[in-house]
């Protein structure tokens, strides 16, 4: 119960202990204990966001929560631990806490690109998915790293932003999740919800609608481990925060409305018992587990998906040699030049261009379309997957600073497009 | 069992006076036993009305139910009846048919091979089906996905008649993918065959013993992908152990888990087979083209593209990467590669890997057709001279290849 103590602030002004104007342009949020202490709540940084947005006078929260009442600029805050407290300070006979400066928490280092040895494709997919914001799905056996690779997706992005990160850090605080003495996130979240995640859990729910994974996933990354195996239900309701970057949680008296803007990364085996294609494996599937599998896999989300990469598990002779790959840092530099030339162009990022806006900003060059018409022609490549190859071929173009789409970003865009599932449509093959 | 026994397990409609026909019609319906095994107790002997049990069905109700489904029941001594000459072991006391008698085993080929043989395996068994049908053969094969599938496919291409050995009930759709395939095999005057009553599920137990029948509709078995233990090599050694007939098998890489089988099969005596000539060779053909070789060639192939089906050839999976490593090509080459290889059909990519799916052309073989029917045989040979029907040793007809790749 969050508003125990403005309740009782309320109480001793009608009661007459205090002077009705001593609560003028005064905020109040917090617990009450049966003893009268005042205990930590959730959501302080959203009730104080909203609390300077009203131009508030002052802001009282629970001592526990100073520090992160504290983090929004412009905004008069202290803290009470006790009703007593609270009581003593209206009458002008005691003081509450007041916020030190700012903590300066260190910014956790980033899971660094150069700990990743080969894996050449998967790498260069996940620049292109950060230069364009395109969500990416990595099918390979376990253990070939595919959790890995995707930890280091939110080291590639541009930092947070001030209000970015007041927006991330929003989340946490209203999901209960913001420790008492934490700053400003200031590193884009990467989350990885179980597959036996409740519809709830994933988007948002409860009685007092808490947000969901793919709003504590807000300007960072959803990482989606073993996709089929969540269930439709799960998947089905992450179509509107892929659509339209928020989630609406609606509950009978009320609905609400979370952020949910997240790159989307999904990881998959390419069979059930994941050994497919790998090697030293034999692939212990029947047919009839393959079919099924492959039906698991596809669906509407996929539709969601610009890239397809593999990732496959290494020779002890590629884990043992010395590491000699780019480090984040270096890939960084050019997807935030990528990302400035999308900015300049479109005003967002390629990965979020619909089927018109493709048709302005990706003019291909005519032997790059020659290639795009081709794959229609002989891959099966659907109008779906033609836009997304345009899309992708885009940022692979942006990423090398040309104006233009060229023949050889498409034919990375097409290294990357969607690929058929081993299972699916496997009796038409003969 | 006793006679006595058996006696009192009869059914109730039993009565002394009826035909043999009439008490195998109702022994063939019975649902339970193996077939296999209710035909070896015949071959030994047994009246068939003692072998009857309580549950079987009336021999009227099971003609009606074959007429409704237009299923014929073939015994031995019927006009076409097909293994008369190739008694199988254990042997075949009927069989359910639906379509035209099978012809005789000396005017008929097996292919066999399992169900996920590799795509290159796959389109190798196509070849073969619509080479020897081509040839006047017909294609013999069980129903299954994979090789099954494509051989009656192949010979249905080539618009010959091919017979598909159930292992299961006519009327059982399994696997439900092939009933449209099976359907084909009908209007194309082919034979489904099944030694099981119409009702009867596929069982584990009813696909081995369906192999010799397999073995023993064909002159030849030709195997085209046997893994260890494996059903197909159940086939071919039905085939090898009845003597007459041959087996004829294309081999592989010692590591290709698809050749274990035929290797050992090749080990132990089978003849080895590079290409369709040289399966029709076997089987009686004058070779009149060049000699093919699958491996030879590859006419229109630059560098990069031999060296990425050269690393594919066995017809396994590989991740990009891994196909990087192999054939150590720049990513930028290997990509433009890759592309390349797809749209000339000759690779796929998925979820799982790369995997060759058909190889590029190569020189074209002669053929002549069982021994049954020289004119047609001769006739595909002109044709074959006239420059139709070149294909490579394991190769879809080509062209396309040539188009999109090398340039």
């Amino acid at each position: 119960m969050a508003f125990g103590l403005p309740i009782a602030i309320g109480l001793l002004a009608a009661a007459g202990w205090v002077a009705p104007t001593a609560l003028e342009g005064l905020w109040a949020i917090g617990e009450l204990g049966l003893g009268g202490d005042v205990r930590a709540v959730r959501g302080v940084l959203p009730a104080a966001v909203a609390a300077r947005r009203s131009n508030a006078r002052l802001l009282v929260v629970p001592q526990a929560n100073l520090v992160e009442a504290a983090l929004v600029p412009d905004l008069p805050v202290a803290g009470a631990a006790s009703l007593g407290q609270v009581g003593e300070w209206l009458v002008g006979r005691a003081d509450l806490g007041r916020p030190g400066p700012p903590p300066d928490p260190a910014v956790p280092p980033v899971e660094d690109l150069a700990d990743v040895r080969g894996q050449d494709q998967a790498r260069r997919a996940l620049e292109i998915a950060a230069a364009g914001a395109h969500n990416l799905l990595f099918t390979g056996p376990p253990g070939a790293g595919k959790t890995m690779l995707a930890r280091r997706l939110p080291g590639l992005l541009p930092p947070l932003e001030r209000d970015e990160a007041l927006e991330v850090t929003q989340v946490f605080s209203a999901a209960g999740l913001l420790g008492s003495d934490a700053g400003l996130i200031r590193v884009r979240p990467f989350r990885a919800p179980h597959h036996a995640i409740s519809v709830a859990g994933l988007v948002g729910g409860g009685q007092v609608p808490r947000p969901g994974e793919v709003s504590l996933a807000n300007h960072g990354v959803l990482f989606l481990d073993e996709l089929p195996e969540f269930s439709r239900a799960a998947c089905e309701a992450l179509r509107q925060p892929l659509e339209e970057g928020e989630v609406t949680v609606s509950r009978a008296m009320t609905s609400v409305r979370f952020p949910a803007n997240f790159a989307l990364v999904a990881a998959a085996n390419p069979c059930p018992c994941g050994h497919l294609g790998d090697r030293g494996f034999a692939c212990r599937c029947s047919l009839y587990d393959l079919h099924r599998y492959a039906s698991r896999l596809s669906g509407p989300l996929l539709d969601r998906i610009d890239l397809y990469v593999q990732a496959e598990r290494l020779s002890a002779d590629e884990l043992t040699r010395a590491p000699d790959a780019e480090p984040t840092a270096a890939v960084r530099v050019r997807v935030l030049a990528a990302r400035a030339l999308q900015r300049g162009r479109q005003g967002a990022e390629n990965g979020r261009l619909t089927s018109a806006d493709v048709a302005v900003h990706c003019q291909v060059t005519p032997p790059a379309r020659r290639i795009l018409m081709a794959a229609v022609d002989r891959l099966g490549l659907s109008a779906r997957g033609f836009h997304r190859a345009l899309r992708v071929a885009r940022t692979v173009a942006d990423l090398a600073g040309s104006e233009r789409v060229e023949d050889q970003h498409v034919k990375e865009a097409l290294s990357l497009r969607h690929l058929p599932i081993i299972g699916d449509r496997e009796a038409q093959l003969v | 069992m006793s006679a006595v026994g058996s006696a009192e397990a009869r059914p109730a409609w039993w009565t002394p006076r009826l035909g043999e026909r009439e008490v195998l019609l109702s022994l063939a319906a019975t649902p339970g036993p193996l077939p296999a095994a209710v035909a070896t107790r015949l071959a030994e002997g047994r009246d068939p009305s003692s072998l009857l049990r309580a549950h079987s069905p009336e021999p009227g109700a099971v003609a009606a139910q074959l007429d409704a489904l237009g299923l014929r029941l073939l015994v031995p001594g019927d006009p076409g009846w097909p293994l008369s000459a190739t008694p199988p072991d254990p042997p075949c006391a009927w069989l359910f048919t639906a379509g035209p008698a099978p012809p005789e085993a000396a005017a008929s080929v097996a292919v066999v091979g399992g169900r996920r043989a590799s795509p290159l395996r796959r389109v190798a068994a196509r070849s073969i089906g619509a080479g020897l049908a081509r040839a006047g053969w017909c294609v013999v094969s069980g129903g299954a996905v994979g090789v099954d599938a494509a051989a009656h496919a192949g010979a249905l291409d080539a618009g010959g008649a091919t017979v598909v050995v159930l292992g299961c009930g006519h009327d059982v759709p399994y696997p439900r993918c092939n009933t449209g395939l099976f359907a084909k095999v009908r209007a194309a005057g082919g034979t489904l065959l099944s030694e099981h009553p119409p009702g009867s599920q596929p069982r584990a137990a009813s696909f081995l013993p369906r192999n010799r029948l397999i073995a023993a509709l064909s002159a030849a078995v030709v195997v085209v992908e046997a893994a260890e233990d494996s059903g197909s090599l159940s086939t071919a050694r039905a085939a090898g152990s009845r003597g007459a007939g041959r087996v004829l098998v294309l081999p592989g890489a010692p590591w290709d888990p698809g050749a274990a089988g035929c290797n050992q099969l090749i080990r132990d005596g089978a003849t080895l087979v590079r290409s369709l000539t040289d399966i029709l060779e076997e089987l009686g053909a004058t070779v009149t083209g060049a000699p093919a070789n699958g491996a030879r060639g590859w006419p229109g192939l630059d560098g990069p593209a031999r060296a990425v089906l050269t690393a594919l050839i066995d017809g396994q999976l590989l991740a990009p990467g891994r196909l990087a490593a192999v054939t150590e090509l720049p990513p930028a080459t290997l990509d433009a590669t890759l592309l390349d290889l797809e749209l000339a059909g000759l690779i796929r990519r998925t979820t799982a890997g790369v995997q060759a799916i058909s190889l590029p052309t190569g020189p074209a073989a002669g053929a002549r057709g069982p021994p049954s029917d020289a004119s047609a045989a001769e006739e595909h040979e002109a044709r074959d001279q006239a420059g139709r029907g070149r294909e490579s040793a394991w190769g879809r007809p080509g062209g396309a290849a040539r188009r999109w790749v090398g340039r």
